[in-house]
Parts: structure tokens; sequence; C-alpha cells
């Protein structure tokens, strides 16, 4: 380690008044206490795993159908099933606003605050200051850490805020503005924003999976409604619809058989949050395949198959990306601050993870105790080789497989992948936060009707995940409504009483610290062992999802 | 909610449908649990008092002024008074603080909590219990039922915060009795329902006729049946009217000696659920019935003449009639009996055979609210709600036996339009501009969704081709919703940012006399539909005629 990045590393950590819900160091110190959590992961385990017998629907010939016709037609949606449809819509914008009532990050715990106060900041910031010093200005107090499109979205959303209230982001004076217009304001910009990205992004995958009518309603409820993906950005505080529904987006477009928009469309995804880069080997095996496999696939009838055709059909692709990444990132090169923005984005002296996440490294550290034997620099090196084959592992055979015509190319293939290929850098890649796991559950959101107990189990453990922060920000009332108002809004089950056992288990589990105080020596006992039970159970989660990206859509099978 | 939520040509009647009716109940609870943090109005601490009053003062007392006390004194009948005093045994459980009586404004998260969470458990209880006894559990009561297609009873419950579901819930069950010809038990459901809330006493007349000719004078029964149908229908009402008042009564005798101590106890009460003297005819906000309509006549006549009023409020809470002559309660009283007469005239022509009687039930009695919403005294725009109960039952398809598929439609549209001019008329309560706009917004659209999903008939029913007529009624419909989208934005937009401030402070209620009178017409027109369709059937003495 360099010692400007220990130097950096240590300001960090010794910064005053920044409060962390627990503390990573003080549970390490006391590992490895993994065997205790035997119980509650097998108890876990009946939950995330479903049944893979329930994912036959899509099982077509009408897919490669689709896929060989020069523009698939969207299903005409029937009159009757348009306002089951939007009844679910404005059903998953109520929850949102009301999970947005409860407290936020930081709210009201100064000096620092939280994300909202982070985001709140980046726009005062970004009005006041030249671009050149986006990236730069006072980066010990929240300084910005997103990339460009990000930050432009934080421009304009500052402009308006401005508007509206001039004090909310006044430079500097404006640190720690909480005036309850305000809030409604910030919280308002991110359900526009939710409704205007992810939601239309979801109403769209949903018409073109299930058709219209009652199953298509119901896929959307059940995919607004997933609570981690609500409780992250209305509760906590972030803008990752903007990233999330864009990538979904992406994959609309790929299915449409636009893959310049696709490109488009994920390039400004990537750049207007880095976690969007977990969907990128999953995108760009996609269209690759597509575009080797030709016939319709990729963009028109009547193409040709093979790398030789499929030439200039990748370099349009990569035409794109550079011109999309140009187009975000040439402002900033002009004015001399992009190598300050890619430091800022790319934190690699920020440890290689981040509190008591269910991902393999806490595990790790847990039972090894790896981040105290191993060089930060070799952990950055296993952290990228491990998501590398991870990620591309399944997403590569999806792409040879596509491109040498032994899968029908489709759009539910795809969006496995993208599950597939989050959840490996969820699980491998370095510097995860548990909020992290909203990527994952995502994509997988919309296919909640060819999953049903498989989305649902991973939606309500995706949640779970992420209880310790959200009972430490007093979100504790709004994660219990939204998890049993998703538990009560799942189509019925062809297996009631395994769903009810499974719900009860899970209800259980939260009910374990009352019944069972953790001893004194170990207060964070209850958070570690969550985080140590939800791991092993996205790692299976992560197996089988790479099993459904690879063969979802074979050939053999839909004949 | 929109999952369990039917569609409109599957039957209600699937072996399945009572784990779904339970489950979009629940579903709905769960939102609710969401808006816990939400903007709550001074009934809150009206309600918090109540429990403390009821939780500290003997019962004999309840309705006594004390020499310290909170200005949210109890004013609803001794009934709910119990409800309140059996809560209060929880509340000190939650929370002590809750109960203390001098704790004015206490609105601690643990209070707001076990308050919030009081108004959910028992509309659960009471609607969803009331509903499913009415309805026999069929999913499509509990998306009309449990927030989606009632927002005005979201609003009003738990946002501003009320427990108005429990009233309701007693009513709907009462309409499901009287639906199944069980007589005597909506009687009784009935005065309870009046000994909870006296409110409800508007609707007695209703009751009596309905009873009178469905039960007492029921066709092909001797006189002595008659007379012995009479005593128990009597005897049902006074033995639950006594068991209610009796919490108030019995402890007045002991404790404030005897006979005396009752006299002063009854006259407390009386003085409490009645106060005309401290009461307006309309309220401050006015609820969008016939007197907003003649107090905007009031208004307009006063400009007309040149005269100044005396300032359009008094005090907080009601406004005056200046200009025009002021009618009294007992006008009221009157004027509510004659609007309601034509739902009377046809419960007499219709109620004494079994079939008139179980047909005419929820017509007349939907006629009932409507009437006595017109023209009750200080009424609250929340006492349209209770006219979407038996509307609400109808639009589902529970009308008349007989009745054409044009009635069932009118029915179904009668319902939606009542609902939409509901939420409209309660949105007011709630503040502006601030979290509570996006609350509007999704509400009023959760609720035009979902109405529209499951009362629309799907297009190419042979009932409603592309007629000229349905042209007509598209585009009105059009013109309506603009309307009200322009109130809407005037109310929410124009007043808090781009009108000058002195000049929205000059004109503060003009966005919400317009949007009353506008809503008011509109209640007044539908009032007189539902009136002629009754009229109709008291001539045709016939119920099928609805």
């Amino acid at each position: 380690m360099s010692a400007a990045s220990e130097l950096a590393q240590r300001a960090l950590r010794e910064k005053p008044g920044i409060k962390r819900y627990d503390s990573t160091d003080a549970v390490t110190a006391r590992a490895p206490q993994g065997v205790q959590g035997a119980r509650a992961k097998k108890l876990l385990a009946a939950r995330a795993l479903g049944s893979p017998e329930r994912l036959r629907r899509f099982d077509s010939a009408d897919h490669y159908a689709r896929a060989a016709a020069a523009a698939p037609p969207a299903p005409a949606p029937a009159p009757s099933g348009k306002w089951l449809s939007w009844c679910a819509v404005a059903a998953g914008l109520v929850a949102r606003h009301g999970c947005s009532l409860h407290p936020y990050s930081g709210e009201a715990t100064p000096p620092r605050f939280g994300d909202y106060e982070a985001h709140r900041h980046w726009m005062e910031v970004t009005i006041h200051k030249p671009l050149a010093d986006w990236y730069a200005y006072d980066v010990d107090y929240w300084g910005l850490d997103y990339p460009p499109a990000m930050a432009y979205l934080e421009y304009a959303l500052g402009k308006l805020s401005h508007i509206i209230d001039p004090a909310s982001v006044a430079l500097e004076t404006s640190r720690g503005y909480e005036a309850a217009g305000h809030r409604a304001w910030m919280r308002g910009s991110v359900l526009a924003l939710d409704g205007l990205v992810f939601c239309s992004a979801v109403v769209a995958l949903s018409g073109r999976l299930y058709g219209a009518g009652r199953d298509r309603a119901a896929a959307i409820l059940a995919a607004l409604l997933s609570p981690a993906l609500v409780l992250v950005d209305h509760g906590h505080f972030q803008y990752n619809c903007v990233p999330l529904g864009l990538a979904l987006w992406s994959a609309v477009m790929v299915d449409a058989r636009r893959p310049l928009a696709a490109a488009a469309l994920f390039c400004l995804a990537l750049n207007a949050k880095q976690t969007a880069l977990y969907f990128a080997p999953a995108v760009f095996c996609e269209l690759l395949g597509r575009a080797l496999a030709g016939g319709g696939a990729f963009a028109a009838a009547g193409e040709a198959r093979g790398p030789r055709a499929a030439a200039p059909r990748v370099l349009a692709l990569g035409g794109v990306v550079v011109g999309c990444f140009g187009l975000c990132w040439l402002p900033l090169a002009a004015a001399g601050a992009a190598g300050d923005a890619l430091r800022r984005c790319f934190p690699v002296e920020r440890g290689v993870f981040e509190d008591k996440v269910a991902n393999f490294w806490y595990a790790a550290q847990v039972v090894l105790r790896v981040r105290d034997r191993a060089a930060p620099g070799a952990l950055v090196a296993a952290a990228a080789a491990l998501t590398f084959v991870a990620a591309f592992g399944p997403a590569g055979w999806r792409c040879y497989r596509v491109a040498a015509g032994r899968a029908a190319p489709s759009l539910r293939g795809l969006l496995w992948s993208l599950h597939a290929g989050a959840l490996a850098f969820f699980l491998f890649s370095y510097h995860v936060h548990e909020k992290g796991i909203i990527v994952a559950a995502a994509p997988l959101a919309a296919l909640h009707g060819d999953a049903p107990e498989y989305a649902a189990g991973f939606a309500l453990l995706a949640a779970f995940s992420m209880l310790p922060l959200l009972h430490f920000e007093g979100l504790a009332v709004a994660y219990g409504a939204l998890c049993a108002l998703y538990a009560a809004t799942l189509p019925r089950s062809r297996r009631p009483r395994a769903r009810v056992a499974g719900l009860a288990a899970f209800a259980l589990v939260h009910a374990l610290p009352a019944l069972a105080p953790p001893p004194a020596r170990y207060p964070d006992l209850y958070p570690a062992l969550a985080a140590l039970a939800a791991g092993p159970l996205f790692g299976l989660a992560w197996l089988y999802a790479s099993l459904m990206a690879a063969t979802c859509d074979d050939k053999a099978k839909a004949g | 909610m929109a999952v369990a939520a039917p569609s409109p040509t599957s039957g209600s009647t699937s072996p399945t449908g009572g784990g779904t009716y339970w489950r979009v109940f629940v579903a709905c609870a769960c939102v609710k649990i969401l808006f816990w943090p939400s903007y709550h109005s001074t009934d809150f601490e009206v309600h918090r008092n109540w429990l403390a009053v009821t939780a500290s003062t003997p019962m004999a007392y309840w309705y006594a002024d004390q020499p310290k006390q909170s200005p949210w004194t109890l004013d609803y009948p001794p009934l709910f008074g119990v409800f309140e005093r059996f809560l209060s045994y929880f509340a000190k459980l939650a929370d002590p603080m809750i109960v203390e009586p001098q704790n004015l404004d206490y609105a601690a998260w643990s209070c707001v909590a076990f308050q919030r969470f009081t108004v959910v458990a028992a509309e659960l209880a009471c609607l969803g219990g009331g509903v499913a006894v009415a309805s026999g559990g069929a999913p499509e009561f509990a998306v009309l039922f449990a927030g989606p297609g009632l927002a005005s009873l979201f609003v009003v419950d738990h946002v501003h915060f009320q427990y108005n579901g429990v009233f309701l819930g007693v009513l709907a069950c009462c309409a499901g009795f009287l639906v199944k010809g069980q007589h005597v038990r909506a009687a009784v459901a009935f005065t309870l329902l009046m000994c909870m809330k006296h409110l409800f006493l508007t609707l007695a007349p209703f009751f009596g006729v309905y009873l009178l000719f469905a039960h007492v004078l029921a066709e092909k029964t001797t006189l002595g049946e008659k007379v012995l149908r009479l005593v128990d229908l009597g005897a049902a009402v006074t033995a639950t009217a006594a068991a209610s008042l009796a919490p108030l009564v019995v402890p007045a005798f002991h404790d404030r000696g005897g006979l005396a101590g009752v006299g002063a106890a009854v006259v407390e009460l009386k003085g409490r659920l009645f106060p005309f003297g401290d009461r307006g005819l309309v309220h401050s906000y006015w609820a969008p019935n016939a007197w907003a309509l003649y107090a905007f006549l009031d208004r307009v006549a006063m400009k007309a003449s040149g005269r100044e009023g005396g300032g359009a409020t008094r005090g907080v809470v009601e406004t005056q009639i200046e200009y025009l002559p002021a009618p009294g309660p007992l006008h009221c009283a009157l004027l509510t009996l004659l609007a309601a007469a034509p739902a009377l005239l046809a419960a007499a022509r219709t109620a004494s055979t079994q079939s008139g009687a179980r047909g005419i039930a929820l017509p007349a009695l939907a006629h009932a609210c409507l009437a006595a919403f017109a023209f009750g005294w200080h009424v609250h725009e929340k006492f349209l709600i209770v006219a979407l109960v038996p509307l609400a039952f109808l639009a589902l398809g529970k009308g008349p036996a007989g009745s054409s598929e044009g009635s069932r439609m009118l029915d179904a549209k009668l319902y939606r339009h009542v609902a939409r001019l509901a939420t409209f008329a309660m949105l007011p309560l709630l503040p502006s501009p601030g979290p509570e706009l996006a609350t509007k917004v999704l509400v009023l659209a959760l609720e035009e969704c979902c109405l529209r999903a499951l009362l629309d008939r799907p297009p190419g029913c042979p009932c409603c081709g592309d007629s000229p007529a349905t042209l007509l009624e598209t585009l009105l419909e059009g013109a309506h919703l603009a309307v009200l989208l322009s109130l809407f934005l005037l109310k929410e937009v124009v007043y808090p940012l781009l009108l000058p401030a002195d000049l929205a402070a000059r004109l503060e209620f003009l966005p919400l006399m317009l949007t009353s009178v506008y809503c008011a017409a509109w209640v007044s027109a539908l009032s007189l539909l539902s009136a002629g369709r009754l009229l109709y059937v008291a001539y045709r003495a016939d119920a099928s005629a609805w």
C-alpha cells in the first residue's frame, strides 16, 4: 500500500464524528464464531432456494420464433388488464411514498449525517462550484464519489432545489439542512425518478414477459414491492432507481432488437453509478453473443452468423460505448478533473468490504482472517480474479451458446444472466456494501412470474441481509411493513403449506434477538450471524442463477 | 392489492376466495402501517385525550366538565367511551404517558405508533369482519373496502386520524343483515351504531320505516304475528340501547346519588352530544352538500347587495349564513326527512314482500345516507363515506334481484363518482405543501385505477356499445376530470408557489370554496338521480325497477 493511500485510510478511520451502526473491527477481532450460525442457516436455506420445478412456464417454441422475427411485435395489451396494471404501478408508488415518510440515513445526526446529506451536499457543490472542483472540493465532507452522469443529475436537481428553496443548497451554510419542505422535495425527487426510470422499465419488461392481463399486473406488483429496492432508495435514501432502471431499459432494448440503444442506455447506467458494473459482463456477453449469432437475434432478420459478419456490428457497439463515455467524461476531462473523478469513483483504499456484508470476503475474514493476513494489493487482485471467473463464467457460457445457435436468446435468459452476474460481483468483488444486493435483486424482481418461490425468497433474504443497517437507521417499522406487504401480495403458491412454513420461519428468525439476547461480550452477534447465514445462501443463489442463465433458453428444451 | 383483485369477469364465489379476502385486508393494513409517520390532525390529540379521560375519570363523570380540562372533551356516546376505555388498558402497557390527562399534545413515537396501531387493528377487526359477514368474504369487497377502492376512508382514518372504519364496519354488517332479511339483527347492529356515534341518528327514520314495513307489516302475517314482531323488534332495540347507555347510567346512579345523578349525567351527555349553540350550520371548510351551495349563494347575494359581512368565518370551525335566512337545527332535520322521503316512500311501497324488502334495502339506505349528508347540521365531509358503504354493495352486484344490467352499470358508475368526489373533498384535510402532496396524488390515482379495473365493464360487453351516448358520457367525464384537476392544481400548485403571498392570503379560502361548491353540485345531482330512481321504484311498487 502506498504511503498516500495509507494516510487517506487513516484519515478516514480517524475522522471524528463518523458514526457507524456497528464496527466490523470489533467483531472480526472476536471471530471465528460462524459455527453458531448453523441453525439459522438451515432455517433460511429453506427460504432462499425455492423449487426449480416452478421455472418452466416460459419454455415455448414461441420464443425462438420471436427471436427470428425481424421486429418482434409487442403483445397488444388487452384493455381489461390495462387498469389492473396501472393499479399495480400505483400500489408500488404508494408503498414507496409510505416508506419515504420514515427516517432516512443520518436523520438529525450531526455532524456527518448520512447519504441523504451526501446527495443534498452534491447538489450544493455541483451548482455552486465549477466543474473542475466537483470531485476535489472538500472531499473529507462527503466528497462526490459517483460517476459523471449522476453528478449531472445532481446538478439538475440542485438547480430545481435552488428555485424552490435557495437556502437548501446554499454553499457551505446549507450543511445539515433538514427542513420539512426540503425533505419532501428530496423524497419526491427519488419518487419521481423511480417512477420515470425504474417503474417504467418494470412495466415494459412485464409486458414483454407476461403479455397483458392479470399475469402482467401480478408481475409488476411483485417487482415494485420487492422490499429491499424500496427500502434503500426511499428509506435509507439513494438514487439507485436511476442506474438500475437504465440497466433494465437496456435489457428491454436488447429484446426489442435495438442493440445500439441498449448499449447507450447501459453506458448511461454505468455513468450513473459504479455498481452498474455488476451487470457489465452479462450485458457485454449478451450483446457479443447476439452479434455473433446474427439471424435476427441482434437487430434485423436474415443476418449472417459468424465472426466475420459480426465484426461491423461489434464495431458499431464499440463506437456507441466510446461515444457515450466520451460525452459523459469529456466535460470533466476538458476541465482537467477526470483523474480526480476516477480516483473518487474507485476507492481501492477503502478495504475489501464494509461492515458486515453477506459475501465471500466477510465470511473469509471471519473464518480465515484473510484481511489480516493478506496484503491489500493481493486482496484486490484476488477479488478481481474471483469476480472475473464468477461473473464471466456463466455469462461467457451463455454467450458461446447463443453465438453457436444452441440457445434462443431470450429476455428471460438475459435477466437471469444479469442476476447471476450481479450476484458474482456482490459475493466476490472489492469493497462491497450490504446495499449492493439490490443490484442483484432488480433483474430478478422482473422475473417474478418465472420463479415465484425463488424470487420471493431472494427478495426477502436481500431485505433481511440489510436489516442491521435498516434497524440502525430507524427503518425497522418500514422494513416489517414492507416485508409483510410483499408476503401478503405474493400470488397464490402451488405449495401453500411450504410457503407458510417458510414465511413463519422467516418471521421467527426476527424474534431470536428478543428471545435469546446476545451475550454482553458479543453485542453484534446477530448482525454477524445474519451476514454469515445469508452469505452462503447468496452463494447458492449465484449457482442456481448461473445455471438458469446458461440453460433457460435451451433450444432442445424449447423444442 | 391488485394481484388479489379479481378481474371483473371472474366469479366471486371461488372456493379459495376467503383467503384472498383477508390477504387483501392484511396487505392494505401493511400500507397503512407505512403511513404511521404521516401528518396527523388535532383529532389525534382528541382521541389521546379521550383515552386519558376514560382511563382516569370515573364513568359517572365522563361527560362532566372538570376544573382543568383539555378543550377536546368527550363528545361521542358512552359506548364509544367504553371502546376508548378498553384501548386505554393497552395504552398504559405501551406507554403510561399516553393516558396522563394533563399531558396535552403528547405525540412521542410510542404514542403515535400505539394510536395508529389501534386504528389499523380496529379497522381490520370491524370493517374486515363486518364486510366479511355481509359479503361472504368475496375478494372484490376487500379491494373496495380495505383501502384502494375507498381512499377517502384511508385519508380520514390513517392520515388525518379517526376511527370511522369501526362505524363503517358495523354499518356494512347492518346492510348485510338487511339484505339477508335478518331484521332483528340489523336493528340491534344499527342501535349499537347509534350508541357509538350519534351522527347515525340521521339514518333512524329510514330504519324505522323500513323495519316497520319489512318486519312488522310483512305480507302474509296475521295481526297477532304483527304485534309479536313489533314487540320483539322493540325489545331488541330497547335492550341494546339500555345496555349501551348502562356504562354511564349505572355508575351515575351509584356514585352521584340515585336518579338525580342519572339526570345530571344525561343532561351533561346531551350537552356534549348536541352542542347546537357552539357549532354552526357548516364547518369552515364546507362539506360538499346542499348547505355549501346555500352558503355560496349567501356570499354571492351579500356581494350583490353590496353589504359587508362580518367576516366569512366565526371562530375556527364554522361559517355563518349572513344575508339569506339562516336555518336552524330543526329546519335541517325537516329538510333531511324531506330529502330522504323517496327512500322512505320506496321502502313503504315495496318492503312488505320478502323480495321487495331485500331488493330495496341497499338503494334506500344509500339514499338515506345521501339525504342525511345533504342537509345535516354541521355535517363533515367524511359523512359522505357512509353513503359509500351501501353504494359499494350495489356496485358489486348486490342490487335488487331482477334489476336490469343497465341499472347495475349505473350503480357501478354512481359508486365510482361518489367515491372520487368523497376522496377529493377529503384532501383539504391534509396540509399542503409537503409530503402530503404525494399522498394526495397517489391515493387519488390508486383509487381511480382500482375502481376502473374493478367496476368498468369490459369493452365489447353487449350493454355498452360505442353508442353516441357513451361518447357523450366519455366527453363529460373527461371535462369533469379536467375541472377536478384544475381545482387540485389551483389549491396545491398555483396558490403556494405561483401566487403573490398577499393575494393568496386575501383569497385564502377561494380554492376551498370552489372545491366545495363544485363537489356539492355533483353530489347533489347524484343524489337527485338516486331520488328519481327511488321515486320510480315507489311508483311501480317493484324493487327490481331500480
